[in-house]
């Protein structure tokens, strides 16, 4: 006779909701770590709106499993509430036989239903553990609240205590002392306080984890970019100094010296795609990180750099909003800014969908550029710089990127940039090409624009096919996405098809130049299409639309929040065809 | 129209819920609150025993789906405890620090497990059970129980030793003059009582106690009865009956004696408090006494009586026999309360 | 989150101000009048007594309502300081301890009564504290009506020192020589002539209000600061409000044992000191600690709700008695021998008190004893299971070292009448408490084998126990009831009834007494009066009636109504009585003529010369409230003898650095008092059954005390406002506040535009000091606040 234990099927998820400052992505944060010491896969992710600075809410989620990652975290099993009035909201997205966590001695009486267990549906299991008290009582000051909480999460799901510390230490590397001591002590209160008191009570656990421990390291979207980076040969990577392009700095940083490309700390954006432009103009690979609105500013070196053919590679982190400041989570609306920039030059745009997606991108980016000559995007966002997750690590460079390698002309089709006096510069991809010296004319603007068209075309044309969702027959509704809308569209599809519904998906990570055989293909299945992506316009529908001459449903929104799957399902179901009155929707 | 009634009934037990459906029947539009401390739903409480020996899963012990809440617009706050109660203002204080307000308020708290005071310094080194979270507990730590004494003696705590013998364990039960509270049994009945307990597979110790508890220091627990015997267990389960689980209303001004003090018709000495179930303590005429009816029925036409005193209609409790109930051949007074 | 302020509805309670206790008051505008002394009352109120003499002088620059009040002030003539109709009334009571100032607004009363007196012209801390009332004009000291600013740098010395006087000057005499309500600091400097590295700003009006009269405030501060930070002894009546209302434990108990400081001398290892301070008020803490009523407990502030359960205040009593490492001679005299005799009647508790503060006070004091030994109850009342009898002889021999005479075996009323006493003695104090029982005045209540509880424990404890049958009944519910359900149970009886008109919940014994005497095996019969005893020669049992509760009486318990009808007969062998016990009043009556009426406050009757005190004054009473009451009867009798009141009630507030705990100490739990195993205790009579906390437990135990005497309050001129404090209180109790001034109640408000100040509401604070180590301009101060009897001259 044991308790019950989870998951049975998907991630087990557990999300802290606090104010920003309460330390709920702390908390998240060691979870994950800590499951990930025990050889489980975890996840954790944090999301907070561009008021993140006015005490703003955040939303830590941290998805543990025995079983290779799968979704997104919408359901949530254990919230734990760092902030009343601020995890209230959540509340729906809680298990119907969820576990939420909330403080039990606030320092004062509250209203009538402003206290989450005011919300807590018969079934739920609502622990009230006074996480100040604690606190205060393993380090006097009471500011260890997340990792009380930490703590009777910890012992609430059957999660060795042992494996924390470690974690807790790994989280606060570089900082002080106490600190570390401070946090694993109140860790301590919570999870005995949770032991003794609650666990008896509490009818399921976690699973525990296999014997077995997969070959696999918690690793953030900047992490895997910098090892990207690495792995690329990439010899400079250029910076303006801000947010979420620090994240990829600091990781770079960590990398040992032999590796570490050289970091290029730049005024501005456009400073930093400069310094990258002149690297790969001297013949080194080069990386620009730019941020929100630092794309535009990039944007003339990156037509310079497409009109001299020349192989320069931005790692864009998307924000929601028209500025770097604003919006600082998530968002999909540099599309069309990557793509097209300034000019009528088109860049190759890839946008990763998960961490391993990211290391892939950055080393593919990097060699699509080298191999056809073009500058070329990648999009990504705050959220998967900062999310971590299980993967296979070191992770090996894409075979891809590997035959991209193989197949970048030989040096001596160097090309000279424009401008270069005489024209009798000699670069290649691998570094100025001594052994040929041969000599190219500088192309004209037409022409270059045109080779370049070309380039784009051939890239398209050879590119892997895009990640399909369902089987080949006719569908209802085929939904493509790309980017971060990938993992929820693919829930939401799941969840979909287990209803019994006949839908479809496609998800390019190269996201243009479109590959218009296999989409053409794709939709012709479809009944209804859909595009689903985290920005107002849709702008991905937009061009699908026009590429396909066809309309295509837009399962989208603005905002900085991610979307989830409940959202685009509800979306797939409103965007069906309607059914006849055999419940058919398909001839 | 909202109506500004907020029905809020402390307890979620047979009296509470009968009472709330009775008021929904009443008042359409009145809020209605249960709060229970319990994690689940109303469930049979006397299945306990069947859901520890294997018999019934959780499910079975359900009174009914959890749906019917929702239908009726009840609103269950489970899993919460009211600390406090402030009849001036009419508030409630929960554990976790948030006041409701309430316009007219029940009390079902019903009972907790009674230990007779010259058994408090054993009280951590027993087994009660007397909720599903208790049965739970046990539920998990069966497998590594083997022997089992059990002190007292109640309704629960036999059908819970026959359960126990039926998975088997082996269970000693100490049985004197105090042991079947509320019953206070003759030397006869006690013999007839230890027979019965033996026939079922239970080793019994008749006119004995327990004098001693301690923890085995190879784990279990070393029992010392009064005559000198030692015993060893796993588990040593106390079993007393129940006491009104009324403490939290000490300093309110309700009047409460074992347990809360009610006229006929249910109501306390403060306004718009009324109490119901196992934790209303009654003078009874006949008896020339106070009484606490105890038990399923007893709870719910309890229950019933005083929600339509709170919806304002006049319904005495009734001069109700003393109800009996009938054990393996037993009659037990559940009325006779007072006698400890 | 909104808090929910509990508070907040006190706000309507309050009442603006004190409306119509001066005139400057009426003057100003109403919003000015609530928020004005607010923002700066509280701490100019504090440093002006600190000061004793008045404000340094760039106080007064601060703020124009402030100089404008100033100015007023000074060109006033003298107002008298305005006695007790001035006092605020008490708000943020909670309600016991509402009921506990009801109960005793003696302690009080006192500093009241001198108030108006201003017996001391010139003093430097009376007239002080005067000023710090903002309505009250200051007193100057000196008769010629000195500004108040330009006096304040004469008067202090310590602060020209620490600052230029002439910048000093330059910010007191501008507010001066300013029009009250046209406040700016472009004014011409009066006295000595501003340098010119400061010249004077001409500001506009709102921004001087704004910008310059905080900074000024804030320069104010720091000048002050050093002055302020100084022990002080006060006897306004707002610091006795402070610490009634703070220091809940102290002013709870009879005696004012100071116990903060007791406790926080255990929790520092000095038990000796522990057992001084306790001495110094409760004489006899050993014997205390065992049997104490603890009245402090029940308004420990650690047993509010949501905060836990009480501190175990009586246990540690004992373990700073039971550890402490010599026996402490008793002190010297505070006075020298007055030549005036004072005969005390009566050896227990109340007498001692007595006899011990009259000795203390220089007069000759001799204690008449009916019985072989000193003690009274403590020796032939309490049950010696509860209380050692060594310890009570130890503990009484050392307090007669204060130069008290005794004579015991003398019944007075029979070897001696009370005339002959007053012939012999210049006063005389009755003292003999209650020592005849209230008898079954029930049908059958003269038969066989019914005993008075007194009567019964007297013998008992006088070692000639009477014969008790096998199921015996106790009728009543005090201590003595239970001490007689207990004792029998030693005696052979097999079953102990305890027979109670109301609930347990109504018994004026504590939880703990409770608990212990059912887990003996005592059965309550709750809700039951007693009608008749049945028998025909002797006792077979009682016939009671089942009670209901009816009204609250007059000391807040209920009241049993018999139900008619409800008659029972319960079967017993003995039947002991403990329904009450009265004072021989005939004692004084038969030497008097009548029956003296003596005044329950202070002792005294129409007989000069003639007080009672302690249970024989009041009634049947505790122990703790007997020495109280005889303390203060002692001083009335002090006062008679020597026409002068000399010993003085004051707060004595020193400045602290900080809570020394950690907020740690907050979650120990309450320790459990280990007690003897019940087999044990029935097995001999004299086991006595607590067996005192050791010491560690004490040690331990001691850290629990929030120690309440600390007072934080915010300076609100340092305060930015930040919010910190706020954030790591684990209380709501800081928070901004549209009232702020000494003694003022908190009232919050989520407004910053009616905000006076962030405060700290007293009452609610914990003491854990988290906000002090979080503020980030150091602005929340700490002092430390007792109160004491000091000799009018110190």
């Amino acid at each position: 006779m044991k308790v019950p234990r989870r998951p049975l099927t998907g991630d087990l998820v557990v999300c802290f909701c606090g104010r920003a400052g309460d330390g709920a992505r702390a908390a998240g944060r060691v979870l994950a770590i800590a499951a990930a010491g025990l050889g489980l896969h975890a996840r954790h992710a944090a999301a907070y709106p561009a008021e993140i600075r006015g005490a703003g809410k955040t939303l830590a989620y941290t998805a543990i499993t025995r079983e290779p990652l799968r979704g997104p975290c919408e359901r949530v099993d254990v919230l734990v509430a760092l902030s009343d009035p601020l995890t209230i909201p959540e509340l729906p997205r809680l298990n119907a036989d969820g576990l939420v966590l909330y403080e039990n001695n606030p320092p004062g009486y509250v209203a009538e239903d402003m206290a989450v267990a005011g919300y807590i549906a018969p079934g739920m299991f609502g622990y009230g553990i006074p996480f100040r008290d604690l606190a205060a009582q393993a380090e006097s000051f009471g500011r260890g609240r997340n990792f009380v909480a930490l703590g009777a999460v910890a012992a609430l799901l059957d999660l060795p205590a042992a494996a924390f510390p470690p974690a807790i230490a790994d989280h606060f590397a570089g900082q002080a002392e106490t600190v570390r001591a401070a946090a694993v002590r109140s860790f301590e209160m919570g999870f005995e306080y949770a032991r003794t008191r609650l666990v008896a009570t509490h009818p399921w656990r976690a699973l525990p984890a296999p014997d077995e421990r997969p070959a696999v390291a918690l690793v953030t979207g900047a992490a895997a970019v910098a090892a990207a980076c690495a792995a690329a040969g990439v010899r400079l990577v250029a910076f303006y100094p801000v947010t979420p392009a620090d994240r990829i700095r600091a990781d770079l940083e960590r990398l040992p010296a032999d590796e570490r490309p050289v970091l290029a700390l730049a005024a501005d954006a456009a400073a930093a795609a400069a310094h990258a432009y002149g690297a790969v103009a001297a013949g080194r690979s080069a990386v620009a990180v730019t941020v929100g609105s630092g794309l535009a500013a990039a944007g003339p070196l990156l037509d310079q750099a497409a009109a001299a053919g020349l192989p320069l590679a931005v790692v864009h982190v998307q924000t929601a909003g028209p500025a770097a400041a604003l919006g600082t989570s998530t968002g999909q609306g540099d599309l069309l800014a990557a793509i097209h920039g300034l000019s009528d030059v088109q860049r190759p745009v890839l946008a990763p969908a998960c961490t391993a997606d990211c290391f892939d991108a950055v080393c593919l980016a990097v060699r699509l550029a080298a191999r056809w000559r073009t500058p070329a995007v990648v999009l990504t966002d705050f959220l998967q710089m900062e999310r971590g997750e299980t993967i296979g690590w070191p992770r090996p460079l894409p075979a891809a990127a590997a035959a991209l390698a193989a197949a970048t002309p030989a040096p001596d089709e160097a090309w000279a940039p424009p401008g270069t006096p005489g024209g009798e510069r000699l670069v290649s991809a691998g570094g100025p090409d001594k052994r040929s010296g041969a000599t190219e004319a500088v192309a004209s603007c037409p022409i270059a624009v045109g080779l370049h068209r070309g380039r784009l075309n051939a890239l398209a044309a050879g590119w892997a096919p895009p990640e399909a969702f369902g089987d080949d027959g006719p569908l209802d509704l085929g939904l493509v996405a790309w980017g971060a809308a990938i993992e929820p569209a693919r829930e939401a599809l799941r969840a979909a098809a287990a209803r019994g519904l006949r839908v479809g998906g496609c998800f390019p990570r190269l996201v243009w130049p479109l590959q218009r055989p296999v989409l053409t293909a794709f939709a012709a299945r479809c009944r209804v299409l859909g595009a689903a992506e985290l920005n107002a316009s849709g702008q991905l529908a937009g061009l699908l639309e026009h590429a396909l001459a066809r309309p295509v449903a837009r399962l989208g929104r603005a905002g900085a929040e991610p979307l989830t799957e409940s959202e685009l399902l509800a979306g797939i179901e409103e965007a069906l065809p309607p059914a006849d009155a055999k419940g058919k929707r398909h001839e | 129209m909202v109506s500004p009634e907020h029905f809020v009934i402390i307890g979620n037990g047979a009296a509470a819920n009968r009472a709330a459906d009775v008021l929904r029947r009443g008042d359409k539009d009145a809020r209605i609150t249960l709060i229970s401390d319990e994690f689940f739903h109303f469930y049979h409480r006397h299945r306990l025993a069947d859901y520890l020996a294997g018999t019934a899963g959780e499910d079975d012990l359900l009174v009914r789906a959890p749906q019917h809440y929702q239908k009726h617009r009840i609103r269950l706050r489970l899993g919460q405890r009211v600390t406090r109660i402030d009849p001036k203002e009419k508030v409630l204080y929960l554990k976790h620090m948030e006041m409701v307000r309430y316009t007219r308020l029940l009390l079902c708290t019903g009972g907790k497990p009674r230990l007779p005071e010259i058994y408090y310094a054993y009280r951590a080194h027993f087994t009660t059970v007397k909720t599903l979270a208790d049965a739970r507990q046990l539920r998990e730590r069966l497998d590594g129980i083997r022997d089992v004494v059990v002190v007292g003696g109640d309704l629960v705590s036999v059908r819970l030793a026959s359960a126990l013998v039926r998975l088997g364990k082996a269970v000693t039960f100490l049985v004197d003059a105090d042991s079947f509270w509320p019953l206070e049994l003759t030397p006869e009945r006690r013999a007839e009582f230890a027979e019965r307990l033996t026939r079922v597979g239970i080793a019994v110790r008749l006119d004995d106690a327990l004098a001693h508890v301690e923890p085995h220091p190879s784990g279990g627990y070393r029992v010392t009865t009064r005559a000198g015997e030692r015993l060893r267990a796993d588990m040593v389960g106390a079993f007393f009956g129940l006491a009104p689980d009324v403490d939290f209303l000490l300093g309110t001004g309700l009047d409460i004696d074992r347990g809360l003090l009610v006229n006929e018709y249910l109501q306390t000495n403060l306004p718009d408090i009324y109490a119901a179930g196992d934790c209303a303590q009654v003078y009874n005429p006949a008896l020339r006494n106070y009484w606490v009816s105890i038990g399923w029925p007893n709870a719910e036409k309890l229950g019933e009586v005083a929600a339509r005193n709170l919806l304002g209609q006049v319904q005495p409790a009734g001069q109700a026999p003393a109800s009996a109930l009938e054990f393996e051949g037993i009659v037990v007074n559940t009325c006779w309360w007072r006698r400890m | 989150m909104r808090r929910i302020r509990k508070k907040v509805s006190k706000t309507a309670r309050r009442t603006p101000k004190r409306a119509g206790t001066a005139s400057t008051s009426a003057a100003r505008t109403p919003p000015e009048a609530i928020r004005a002394p607010k923002a700066e009352g509280r701490t100019t109120a504090a440093k002006d007594r600190a000061a004793g003499t008045d404000r340094t002088a760039a106080d007064a620059g601060r703020g124009a309502q402030t100089a404008g009040r100033a100015a007023k002030a000074a060109a006033k003539p003298k107002a008298p300081p305005k006695p007790t109709a001035a006092r605020r009334p008490a708000k943020a009571v909670a309600k016991k301890r509402k009921a506990a100032q009801r109960a005793r607004t003696e302690p009080g009363a006192a500093p009241i009564e001198k108030r108006g007196k201003a017996e001391r012209p010139g003093a430097g801390p009376k007239v002080g504290r005067q000023l710090a009332s903002p309505k009250i004009t200051p007193a100057p000291t000196s008769p010629d009506a000195v500004p108040l600013e330009s006096k304040a740098v004469h008067v202090q010395p310590q602060a020209a020192t620490v600052v230029p006087p002439p910048k000093a000057a330059e910010k007191t005499t501008a507010p001066e020589a300013v029009p009250p309500v046209v406040p700016t600091a472009a004014a011409p400097p009066a006295e000595p002539v501003a340098p010119p590295a400061e010249p004077p700003k001409a500001a506009p009006v709102r921004t001087r209000r704004r910008g310059a009269a905080v900074d000024e405030a804030r320069e104010a501060e720091a000048l002050r600061r050093p002055v302020r930070r100084r022990t002080r002894r006060s006897d306004h009546p707002d610091d006795f409000d402070f610490a009634r209302l703070n220091v809940p434990c102290q002013w709870a108990c009879p005696v004012l044992t100071d116990v903060p400081d007791y406790i926080f001398a255990i929790a520092g290892g000095d038990r000796d000191k522990s057992y001084l301070v306790n001495r110094a008020t409760n004489l006899i803490p050993g014997v205390l600690g065992h049997v104490c009523s603890r009245p402090c407990e029940a308004a420990c502030r650690h047993g509010d709700p949501d905060l836990g359960e009480p501190v175990a205040i009586c246990h540690l009593k004992r373990v700073a008695a039971d550890f402490r490492n010599q026996d402490h001679p008793w002190p010297d005299r505070l006075f020298p021998d007055s030549g005036c005799t004072v005969g005390v009647v009566g050896g227990g508790p109340a007498g001692l008190a007595a006899a011990q503060l009259l000795a203390a006070l220089g007069h000759g004091v001799t204690v008449y004893e009916a019985m072989p030994r000193l003690g009274g109850m403590l020796m032939y009342g309490i049950p010696v299971f509860r209380l050692p009898r060594e310890l009570v002889e130890a503990e009484i021999g050392r307090l007669l070292d204060s130069g008290i005479a005794v004579k015991t075996g003398v019944r007075v009323g029979h070897d001696i009448t009370v005339p002959e006493l007053l012939a012999r003695h210049r006063a005389v104090v009755l003292a003999t408490g209650t020592c005849l029982a209230r008898g079954l005045a029930i049908p059958g209540g003269d038969l066989p084998g019914v005993y008075s509880g007194l009567d019964f424990m007297m013998a008992v404890n006088d070692g000639r126990p009477p014969a008790v049958g096998r199921r015996v009944v106790t009728i009543g519910g005090g201590f003595t009831a239970h001490d007689c359900a207990r004792s029998v149970l030693r005696l052979g009886a097999t079953e102990s009834h305890l027979c109670v008109r109301t609930t347990e919940e109504d018994l004026w014994v504590t939880r703990e007494e409770v608990l212990e005497t059912k887990r003996e095996g005592v059965r309550y019969l709750n809700l039951v009066s007693s009608m008749q005893i049945a028998g025909a020669d002797r006792v077979e049992g009682v016939v009671f009636a089942r009670n209901r509760l009816g009204p609250v009486g007059k000391f807040g318990q209920r009241t049993p109504v018999a139900i008619a009808g409800s008659e029972f007969v319960f079967a017993a062998d003995t039947v002991i009585a403990a329904t009450g016990q009265y004072a021989d009043t005939a004692l004084a009556a038969a030497a008097l003529g009548a029956a003296p009426r003596f005044d329950p406050r202070r002792g005294a009757c129409e007989v000069p010369g003639l007080f009672a005190a302690g249970d024989f004054c009041t009634g049947a009473a505790t122990v703790i409230e007997a020495m109280g009451h005889a303390r203060r009867v002692a001083q009335a009798v002090d006062e008679y003898l020597t026409g002068a009141r000399r010993l003085r009630r004051v707060v004595r507030v020193r400045p602290a650095a900080d809570t020394p705990r950690p907020r740690a100490w907050d979650f120990i739990p309450r320790a459990d008092m280990p007690m003897l195993a019940v087999p044990q205790r029935l097995a001999a009579f004299g086991a006595v059954v607590k067996t005192g906390f050791p010491a560690p437990v004490g040690e331990r135990e001691s850290h629990r005390c929030y120690l309440c005497h600390m007072k934080y309050e915010i300076r609100p001129a340092d305060c930015i406002a930040c919010g910190l404090c706020a954030a790591v209180c684990p209380r709501d109790c800081i928070g901004p506040s549209a009232a702020a001034g000494p003694g003022m109640p908190p009232v919050w408000t989520e407004r910053w535009d009616e905000a006076a100040a962030v405060v700290i509401d007293s009452a609610r604070c914990i003491r854990c000091g988290l906000c002090l180590r979080v503020c980030p301009t150091r602005c929340i101060e700490v002092e430390r606040v007792e109160i004491a009897d000091v000799t009018a001259g110190e």
